[in-house]
C-alpha cells in the first residue's frame, strides 16, 4: 500500500508538472480603434481612396511557447462582400487593404506582411516566435489600388456598407 | 484506490481545460459610407438665340457655330445619363400678345460632342452629319452610359458641347425650310431642360 501511494504521488507530481509545461496561451486584445469607418465624400476620395493609418492598436499576448515556437496573426473578412444597407448592392472586400506596424519594442522583432487586397480567405499579417506582449498598430485603406489594377471606388453605388474583419491568432 | 483514480481523472480533465492553445480572435467591424456625387453645370451657352434676317437664313437655316453652342460638364461618382427635353410641345411666339404663334420644335436641331477625356465611353446623341430634332419627350437621352465602360468621373473627364442649329433641314430635323413653312414673324422661345440622373 505504501509503495502504491508513492507511485500515485509521483504520478500526481508528473501531472502537475505537465500542467505547467503545457500551459500555452495566446490572446488578441483590441486596445483602441475597434470600429473602422471610411467616409468617401469627394471625387478625389472616389479616385484615390482613403487611408486610416494607426487606427487600431492590438496587443498580442503569447505565453507558454518555446523560444522558437512560431505563431501568426491572420486577417480575413466575414463575407466576400461588404453588405450595402439600402439598395441590395454589395462592395467587393478587395477594395480594402490592411497593414501592421510595430508599436512597442517587443513587436519590432515580428515579421509584417501588408495585405493589398483583403478577402474572406485568411492571409498572414504578422508572424512571430516565442513569448511576449507584442503591441502593433493596424493601418487600413480603401480604394487605394495598391496593385495598380484600376480597382478604385469611382462608379460604385452610394450606400452604407459594412463587413466584419477577423484577426486570428494561431500557432504555426 | 478508487478515490485516487477519480482524483487523477479530475486532474487530467482539468489539465485538458487549462492546456489552452495560442488561438484567439479579435473582431473589428468595418463600415464604408459612399456619398453620392452627381452634379451638372452649364458653363456657357445658357441662352441660344437664332436671328433670321435674310432670305437665305429663311431658306437654308442657320448653321451651327460658336454662338450656337452650349457647354456643360458632369461630375459623378456613379454611371450617369443626361436627358434633354423642351418644356413645351412647340416654340411659342412671345412678342404678340393675344396671338398664339408657334414654330415646331423639330426646326431646332442638335448634336453633341465630348470635350473630356472620357468621351469614348459615353453614348453621344446624333452627330454633325445627321443632327437630331429637339423634342419635349422627357426620356430623350442626350449623353450617357454606354452600358459597358463606366462614365463616372470629374468635370475634366465629362465635358460636352451641344451644337445647335435652326431650320437647316439636316438629319431628322424638319425637312421643310422656315421660308416654306410660312411661319409668322415673331420671337419664338422655349426652355430646354438638362436632367442628370444616375444610370
Amino acid at each position: 500500500m505504501r509503495t502504491c501511494s508513492k507511485k500515485v504521488f509521483a504520478l500526481l507530481f508528473w501531472v502537475v508538472f505537465q500542467l505547467n509545461a503545457f500551459s500555452q496561451d495566446g490572446d488578441l486584445m483590441i486596445e483602441t480603434g475597434g470600429n473602422v469607418v471610411f467616409h468617401i465624400n469627394s471625387l478625389t476620395k472616389y479616385n484615390d481612396g482613403q487611408e486610416l493609418n494607426t487606427w487600431t492598436r492590438i496587443a498580442i499576448s503569447v505565453s507558454g511557447l518555446g523560444a522558437t515556437d512560431g505563431w501568426r496573426v491572420e486577417v480575413l473578412t466575414e463575407d466576400p462582400k461588404l453588405q450595402g444597407d439600402n439598395w441590395g448592392r454589395d462592395l467587393d472586400v478587395d477594395y480594402l487593404s490592411v497593414s501592421a506596424t510595430p508599436f512597442n519594442p517587443a513587436s519590432a522583432s515580428l515579421n509584417y506582411f501588408p495585405i493589398n487586397t483583403l478577402s474572406a480567405v485568411p492571409q498572414n499579417l504578422i508572424t512571430g516566435e516565442g513569448n511576449g506582449i507584442f503591441i502593433v498598430t493596424i493601418n487600413y485603406g480603401i480604394g487605394l489600388d495598391l496593385l495598380g489594377t484600376d480597382n478604385i471606388l469611382l462608379g460604385e453605388w452610394p450606400d452604407y456598407y459594412t463587413v466584419r474583419l477577423f484577426f486570428d491568432l494561431k500557432p504555426n | 484506490m478508487k478515490k485516487l483514480a477519480l482524483l487523477l481523472l479530475g486532474l487530467f480533465i482539468y489539465a485538458s481545460n487549462v492546456n489552452a492553445q495560442v488561438d484567439d480572435r479579435a473582431v473589428i467591424p468595418v463600415a464604408v459610407t459612399l456619398n453620392s456625387i452627381l452634379r451638372l453645370n452649364v458653363t456657357s451657352g445658357g441662352n441660344i438665340e437664332f436671328n433670321f434676317n435674310t432670305l437665305n437664313d429663311y431658306d437654308s437655316g442657320i448653321q451651327t457655330g460658336a454662338p450656337y453652342q452650349t457647354k456643360f460638364n458632369v461630375a459623378s461618382s456613379v454611371n450617369w445619363d443626361v436627358f434633354m427635353y423642351a418644356e413645351d410641345a412647340n416654340l411659342i411666339g412671345t412678342d404678340e400678345i393675344g396671338v398664339a404663334n408657334i414654330m415646331t420644335l423639330d426646326n431646332i436641331g442638335y448634336h453633341i460632342t465630348s470635350d473630356g477625356t472620357i468621351g469614348a465611353n459615353v453614348d453621344l446623341a446624333f452627330d454633325a452629319a445627321a443632327p437630331g430634332p429637339l423634342t419635349n419627350v422627357t426620356t430623350t437621352i442626350l449623353v450617357g452610359y454606354d452600358g459597358a465602360t463606366s462614365n463616372a468621373g470629374d468635370i475634366n473627364q465629362n465635358s460636352f458641347t451641344i451644337h445647335w442649329r435652326c431650320g437647316t433641314q439636316e438629319g431628322s430635323m424638319n425637312a421643310t425650310s422656315i421660308l416654306s413653312q410660312t411661319i409668322a414673324a415673331d420671337r419664338y422661345a422655349t426652355n430646354v431642360f438638362l436632367l442628370l440622373q444616375p444610370n
